[in-house]
């Protein structure tokens, strides 16, 4: 029997509204006889469970009442009626940053907010090390705060975050400042707390993320709760709430340039070094926590054209990425896909064998496929963070589908800059475009 | 309430010190200015009330001796009135913690009137120095000002306890006090000497609920005497009832501040 960490009973929460403050002094007059208010419910009888260890995702558009719902539960509002339980400790990412104090050194407003959230000086002391480390901002540390860049203040502000032991963990999206990197960290942390048996409450528009992260998931809409389930079945209603749909074969079809991903290899042509590499094999720390295993990439390079193994590519120019992967147990419908991040975090280009249409033989527990993908680098020059990974289809749901491996801490490829007059394009990435023009219309 | 404010003492003491320290922050003199400001205040008073308009005690002819009766009232006026203008503003000022985090409201009440009474200890330090150096009366009874200080210090909190939740739904409240602070303070004997009130008003002054605290500071601070004996419960009563009825206020519209700031 599980442990129930949140319980949350009939949870409703109503604003008043009123067109001039004084008409609320006229209701205090009449002792409330007089009602000058209108109201809006920003939740409504919402009742949920989770349980130690969990992580659960809370989906919604924006007004959906997930920020209220994370403010009640850390305690910054008052519930209309209804009621929660929250077992242990809880952190809110809400809070970010907000002890901090601009004139104060980043030393002393670690201790500052730790105290707001209710940390003693001699817990924080235990854990500075780790926290500096985490936080890289070096000689900065002693500096006012104010004389931070935007990107030190959020890493300062939450390495406090990771480095306590809350029970429950309440995370917003505040992870989408900072470069990639760091949210790597932040991920690589949230699952080390989750082994811990901390329980995790994620709020995200990042369904992928979602997906990936939280086991089970609640969608809110109006202010009530609509869904609740898997993780990936509820994104599913979430999509089908924003009326999309995800149905198979009415997504566009990808455009495979022949042989550019070539089907079958033929391994007399691997380079040496390349092969060299693949058979290197991995450190078990690149393996992402998350992923059912089903599939593992044993062996991982990168090269340009030629063969020859390169982080760095010319832009428009191509890279291409070998994957080595074994089958752990029977797997029909493998998917081995890549996903490019830009330094703001920001998904550049994601795409799987399966969106090209390649469909890999069933394999059997033991067995071995050598796959290589070359992807035309046609984005701005600058670093780029790749996770490749392995997946399957989840039964029913072709989106977003079961991750089965990913490898992350990898080293960022990196695009050099232009040599030519014009830059070939703006923005984050070519589209294939055609220019056609006539001078007698 | 007393527990939450309890719990977060160190906040609050941390808050209010840092308040204090950079108040002034940027500026070359830095902390000095807690000194240089009630210092020149003291002076200022001194030369127009005593030297340019020749304003003297009832029966004594010392110049100095106006001046320590005018600054044993304006100095914790000032703090006093900074604690209620500051408290009602408290909240308000203070959304973004409120507004995320489950710290109990009073403590941003708490926290300015531990700011005030700390610059008034100062400034009642300075007075002290000043008043030896004057020749004035030092007498036992100085020992009875840090009591009286701290209960004017917790009717000022009182009242921002009350103010700072109204302010929050009616923020011309906030507006109002300001002019309602300098009525108040014209209406109670600070810069003046009450034997100067015509006989009708004078009776009504010690309805004045300021006018048993500063009546007690001029006794101690410029008299030599102790506070008049009723001077004490009804000090007391309003350092404790005034706390009180903010804290009900407070616990009646708690769930509506943070929705409204």
């Amino acid at each position: 029997m599980t442990e129930v960490v949140v319980s949350v009973r009939g949870l409703s929460k109503r604003f008043k509204l009123y067109a001039n403050p004084w008409y609320r002094v006229v209701e205090w007059l009449t002792l409330g006889r007089a009602i000058r208010h209108g109201e809006f419910w920003a939740l409504t009888g919402v009742g949920f469970e989770v349980a130690r260890g969990e992580c659960l995702g809370i989906i919604g558009v924006n007004g959906a009442g997930k920020s209220t719902l994370l403010k009640i539960l850390s305690r910054a509002l008052y519930p209309t009626s209804g009621s929660f339980e929250v077992r242990g400790r809880l952190v809110s990412l809400l809070e970010l940053g907000t002890g901090f104090h601009p004139e104060l050194t980043g030393r002393q407003n670690i201790f500052q907010s730790a105290r707001l959230l209710g940390f003693t000086a001699d817990y924080v002391r235990e854990r500075l090390p780790a926290i500096l480390d985490f936080a890289q901002v070096g000689d900065f540390i002693d500096q006012p705060v104010k004389q931070y860049s935007s990107g030190m203040f959020v890493r300062l502000a939450f390495s406090l975050f990771a480095h306590v032991d809350p029970d429950v963990y309440i995370v917003d999206e505040t992870l989408a400042v900072g470069d990639v990197f760091f949210q790597q960290k932040c991920f690589e942390r949230f699952r080390e707390l989750r082994k811990r048996g901390c329980t995790i409450l994620f709020v995200s528009h990042d369904m992928e993320a979602i997906t990936h992260l939280c086991d089970r998931a609640i969608l809110l809409s109006g202010g009530k709760l609509v869904a609740q389930g898997d993780a990936a079945t509820v994104v599913h209603d979430y999509f089908a709430l924003m009326g999309r749909t995800f149905a198979p074969g009415t997504s566009a079809p990808f455009a495979v340039t022949p042989g550019a991903i070539p089907v079958a290899l033929d391994l007399a042509h691997i380079p040496a070094e390349v092969r060299d590499k693949l058979e290197e094999g991995l450190p078990t720390t690149a393996h992402a926590a998350t992923g059912t295993r089903a599939t593992e990439i044993v062996g991982f390079a990168v090269s340009d054209r030629k063969g020859r193994l390169a982080w760095t590519v010319a832009p428009e120019d191509a890279l291409q990425f070998w994957y080595l992967v074994e089958a752990k147990s029977s797997v029909p419908d493998l998917n081995i896909g890549i996903h490019f991040y830009d330094r703001r975090g920001i998904l550049v280009y994601a795409v799987g064998s399966i969106n090209a249409g390649i469909v890999f033989p069933e394999l059997q527990a033991g067995e071995r496929i050598l796959c290589t993908m070359t992807v035309n680098m046609a984005v701005q020059p600058g670093e780029y963070t790749l996770l490749p990974q392995t997946g399957g289809l989840t039964n029913g749901h072709p989106e977003p589908g079961m991750l089965h491996d990913r490898l992350q801490s990898l080293p960022p490829v990196i695009v050099t800059a232009w040599s030519g007059r014009w830059p070939p394009f703006y923005g984050l990435a070519r589209l294939p475009t055609d220019i056609a023009w006539s001078t007698t219309f | 309430m007393i527990v939450n404010l309890w719990r977060y003492r160190s906040f609050i003491l941390r808050n209010a010190a840092s308040d204090i320290r950079y108040r002034y922050a940027g500026s070359a003199a830095g902390i000095l200015w807690h000194v240089i400001n009630p210092l020149a205040q003291i002076l200022i008073y001194t030369l127009v009330f005593s030297q340019l308009m020749e304003m003297r005690l009832p029966g004594s002819v010392a110049v100095g001796a106006f001046a320590l009766y005018l600054c044993a009232g304006i100095l914790p006026w000032t703090a006093f009135s900074d604690c209620v203008l500051r408290g009602a503003n408290a909240f308000i000022e203070n959304a973004s913690y409120l507004k995320k985090l489950p710290i109990p409201e009073q403590v941003f009440v708490a926290q300015n009137a531990v700011t005030a009474t700390i610059s008034l200890a100062v400034s009642m330090a300075l007075l002290f120095v000043v008043s030896l150096g004057i020749g004035g009366v030092v007498s036992p009874a100085w020992l009875g000002v840090p009591p009286v200080l701290l209960l004017f210090q917790g009717f000022g909190f009182g009242l921002g306890m009350i103010f700072s939740t109204l302010n929050v739904f009616l923020r011309d409240i906030g507006q109002a006090l300001v002019i309602i602070l300098q009525l108040w303070m014209w209406v109670t004997p600070i810069v003046y000497v009450e034997q100067i009130l015509p006989a009708g008003l004078r009776a009504l002054a010690p309805y004045n609920p300021a006018y048993p605290f500063i009546d007690a500071l001029h006794r101690m601070v410029s008299m030599g005497a102790w506070p008049a004996a009723w001077e004490w419960p009804m000090m007391l009563a309003w350092a404790t009832v005034t706390p009180v009825i903010g804290y009900l206020i407070l616990r009646r519209l708690r769930p509506e501040i943070r929705d409204a700031i």
